[in-house]
């Protein structure tokens, strides 16, 4: 963060030195109670619409501006690799997913809430 | 029409995107058209990268998803739970296909599962989770 005005490095999170290596750009999400683990954190200011802003304290609620903003950009950050991952497949192999291709795919998620095997113990065993 | 929250991949599916199966795209990329979180487990990943695979498009893939879930303690006795409603299974992969069914229920709004394993997923989920078959 360029404009960062002031660092609190948490404490120290464990990690072995693989797991470091290969997960170093990620988090660990936690959606619900564990042990404390706290990430180093940066403060900074933005500058937002008036709008927006108030729109943001409405939605935070009783929470707090920065989990809110921490999460929603996790979220939008999230997204963006995602849209990344098809981008890379796209430039390397020249082709296009079709809006068949996402059709089909809302028709899988449609289906799966009435998944049944054909025969359960087959496909266990 | 049931609203998906989540898209939780196993490891035949992570596998899948790897090798940019075309079908396993058009799910990132509808999710990420949505919004709709896609997430890994930590067993997911384990299993995925044991053996021969091309470890740097794993961690690309990887980093591109920022986040990785893991497996609590809670979720270990929720797959317990779920181990003896699903008739008693056994063995090492019920074990993970039950730690990530557990993960699967605890996921915001709705989840579907992609697996190799959807039988399986049927006896421990069968109903509280989409299950599509990779």
């Amino acid at each position: 963060v360029t404009a960062g005005l002031s660092r609190n490095h948490g404490p120290p999170v464990s990690y072995s030195p693989r797991y470091t290596r290969a997960m170093a750009n990620h988090s660990v999400t936690r959606t619900e109670g564990s042990t404390a683990r706290r990430a180093a954190t940066t403060s900074f200011s933005v500058s937002l619409p008036n709008s927006l802003y108030d729109a943001l304290k409405e939605a935070v609620g009783s929470g707090t501006v920065s989990s809110y903003v921490a999460r929603a950009v996790e979220d939008k950050m999230a997204n963006d690799g995602l849209e990344q991952i098809v981008a890379d497949y796209v430039a390397r192999t020249g082709r296009r997913l079709t809006e068949q291709d996402m059709t089909r795919v809302d028709r899988e998620w449609e289906d799966s809430f009435a998944f049944r095997p054909v025969d359960a113990e087959a496909t266990a065993a | 029409v049931t609203p998906v929250g989540s898209v939780l991949f196993d490891s035949q599916a992570l596998r899948l995107l790897l090798r940019d199966d075309p079908r396993i795209l058009a799910v990132t990329a509808r999710a990420a058209q949505r919004r709709i979180p896609l997430h890994v487990s930590v067993l997911t990943v384990v299993e995925t990268a044991q053996g021969r695979g091309d470890r740097r498009r794993l961690d690309w893939v990887l980093s591109r998803f920022r986040r990785i879930d893991e497996v609590t303690p809670a979720d270990g006795f929720t797959a317990l739970d779920l181990l003896r409603q699903g008739g008693g299974l056994s063995g090492q992969a019920y074990a993970i296909d039950a730690c990530l069914a557990a993960l699967a229920l605890r996921l915001p709004g709705h989840t579907v599962v992609y697996t190799s394993d959807a039988g399986d997923w049927w006896r421990l989920v069968g109903g509280r989770v989409g299950i599509v078959s990779v």
